[in-house]
């Protein structure tokens, strides 16, 4: 896997991020970044598409708790998608999918976001 | 691990495991330690979480690394007596905001609970709270969260880790609350205890790595103090040289000036060249044994006395073998610097590229000012003779590829090319700078056609 990437896309009043490679080390921290960027933007709902990070551990988890802590705090709304079944176990058992439901496609989060599902 | 499931003993093997990969990678301190935080948290479930490193010297937590706190103002706290015996001897891991029934006022009354090693005995004794915390003798764990309460408070701490390696406290971990709520069980504080051990590793190493770099610091400091000694040593011996006679004030110190500039043009730097000015100061040493009235003497010298004068390189050296110099032998420049590139000069008569280039320098350096300086039996000669001198005895008496480096320091001082002349300040005679650049842009430069003996 090469470096890790963040692509940011807008529907609407959702941010969708996209990333690629695997959440590992401290360069995840570029998602916490780009999050706190489109809150300060008025984003409150956010969908991370997990699709191409097969690979989190608890570096990355850490960054992930930490994300959704930060739009918790902020009234916001956080999804997950494209969770491998491994991932989306132990996003179960670290207390993240709790707060934040994990989705199988983007199309499905924003659909729920949305209210149409 | 009654309530953990095989998929998370795997998670936390794996997690583990990516902590000593990331202990013994080559990042930064400051990266491995935030990267040992995020692991630990992510592993315990949390979102919070601080390492401060202990400072012996100032007996303060100093907080290095932080993680979801935005807006925690408290950098650092002192610790109070006994603080230190505290966090040695506290359980691995220290549960701060555990509090019996009935007892909601953390942490004005708080109560510590911990485990030990990895044996997951948690002790069944609660903190008697009735017991004054200031009395408490030992182990004071509520006392010290008593007393720190504002800090803890500030970083969010739920659980600290003490970080120690052996009987030395390196550092405290501060953990925040369970991000999926709730207390942490017994196998988070196991887990907690064994990543925080690995932590304690990493703030060890930067203690000791700190510690060696100071080391070398002093090191360094007296290491240029010793310098600083031999310098000022050096210095006073070449004014005790040149006192020997009024002719000879201020001669070593020329010819170092002179050496140092011809040096330079010649490529040397750092040690090599401060090396050639203390061996400018020193290569006279030997005279300070000549009798006064040798070196004062107007008239021609008996055999007796050329012998007694022949002597001082010689002697030079006897007394400046014996001492280590930061800049390598000068023993061996002052015994030669009476020596000739044809090799007809004193004391061992040592030709042309034998004699190490340092010699030669000092050896030309010597001469000029000794042309260009009054001495008790002449007056000193116009620079553009002494010149002509040089270029007369290239390949007898001098190097050539060093007096071209000579004549190119002068022309280049006479242009003002260098901005700190050495030479040129430093000659008493008087002299037409139009005329000396005539002379060293001699028409065909006649120096080029004499052949280097060596």
């Amino acid at each position: 896997m090469g470096s890790f990437q963040v692509d940011i896309k807008f529907a609407d009043d959702v941010a969708i991020f996209k990333t690629s490679g695997y959440i590992n080390d401290l360069g995840g921290e570029r998602i916490e970044k780009e999050c706190e960027d489109v809150l300060r933007e008025g984003y409150r709902k956010v969908i991370i598409n997990l699709k191409d990070s097969p690979i989190i551990n608890s570096i990355g988890i850490s960054i992930l708790i930490g994300i959704t802590d930060r739009i918790n705090k902020a009234d916001g709304n956080l999804f997950f998608t494209n969770v491998t079944n491994s991932n989306a176990k132990v996003f179960d058992f670290m207390g993240l999918s709790k707060y934040a439901p994990i989705f199988q496609t983007v199309e499905d989060a924003v659909r729920h976001v949305s209210g149409k599902a | 691990m009654g309530k953990y499931n095989l998929q998370k003993i795997l998670y936390v093997f794996s997690s583990l495991n990516d902590l000593g990969r990331v202990i013994t990678s080559n990042g930064s301190m400051d990266e491995i330690t935030r990267s040992a935080l995020y692991l630990i948290l992510g592993t315990v479930s949390s979102s919070q979480g601080t390492v401060f490193r202990y400072e012996p010297s100032y007996s303060r937590m100093v907080r290095i690394v932080q993680k979801g706190l935005d807006g925690a103002v408290d950098l650092s706290f002192p610790l109070a007596d006994g603080d230190l015996h505290t966090l040695l001897h506290a359980p691995q891991v220290i549960e701060v905001d555990r509090r019996p029934d009935g007892i909601d006022d953390f942490p004005d009354k708080a109560v510590s609970h911990g485990m030990y090693g990895l044996s997951g005995i948690r002790p069944s004794v609660e903190s008697d709270l009735s017991c004054g915390f200031a009395e408490r003798a030992g182990t004071d764990v509520p006392g010290f969260i008593f007393m720190h309460r504002e800090h803890l408070k500030s970083v969010h701490a739920s659980l600290l880790a003490p970080l120690r390696v052996g009987d030395e406290l390196v550092g405290l971990l501060s953990v925040g609350r369970r991000f999926s709520g709730g207390e942490y069980g017994e196998e988070d504080l196991q887990i907690l205890s064994m990543m925080s051990q690995q932590l304690s590793v990493v703030l060890y190493n930067q203690q000791l790595f700190s510690r060696l770099q100071c080391k070398v610091e002093e090191n360094r400091l007296l290491y240029e103090n010793l310098r600083q000694i031999y310098r000022d040593t050096i210095q006073a011996f070449a004014v005790a040289i040149d006192a020997k006679d009024e002719y000879t004030q201020g001669h070593s110190v020329r010819v170092a000036q002179y050496a140092l500039a011809i040096g330079d043009e010649l490529g040397f730097s750092g040690d090599e060249l401060e090396g050639l000015h203390f061996a400018g100061l020193l290569h006279d040493i030997g005279k300070i044994t000549v009798d006064s009235s040798i070196i004062r003497k107007k008239s021609s010298l008996s055999e007796q006395e050329i012998v007694e004068i022949h002597r001082h390189p010689s002697v030079g050296y006897d007394i400046l073998s014996s001492i280590k110099f930061p800049w390598g032998d000068l023993s061996a420049l002052a015994r030669h610097h009476h020596e000739k590139v044809d090799g007809q000069g004193y004391p061992d008569g040592i030709e042309g590229k034998d004699l190490p280039l340092e010699v030669r320098i000092i050896t030309l350096a010597d001469s000029f000012d000794a042309m260009t300086s009054d001495r008790p039996y002449r007056k000193q000669i116009d620079l553009g003779e002494t010149i002509q001198e040089i270029k007369r005895c290239i390949g007898t008496q001098f190097d050539i590829d060093v007096c071209h480096a000579l004549f190119r320091v002068l022309e280049k001082e006479l242009t003002g090319e260098i901005a700190s002349p050495k030479i040129i300040p430093s000659l008493s005679l008087k002299y037409d700078p139009q005329q000396i650049l005539r002379i060293l842009r001699g028409v065909g430069h006649p120096f080029e056609a004499v052949k280097d003996p060596g």
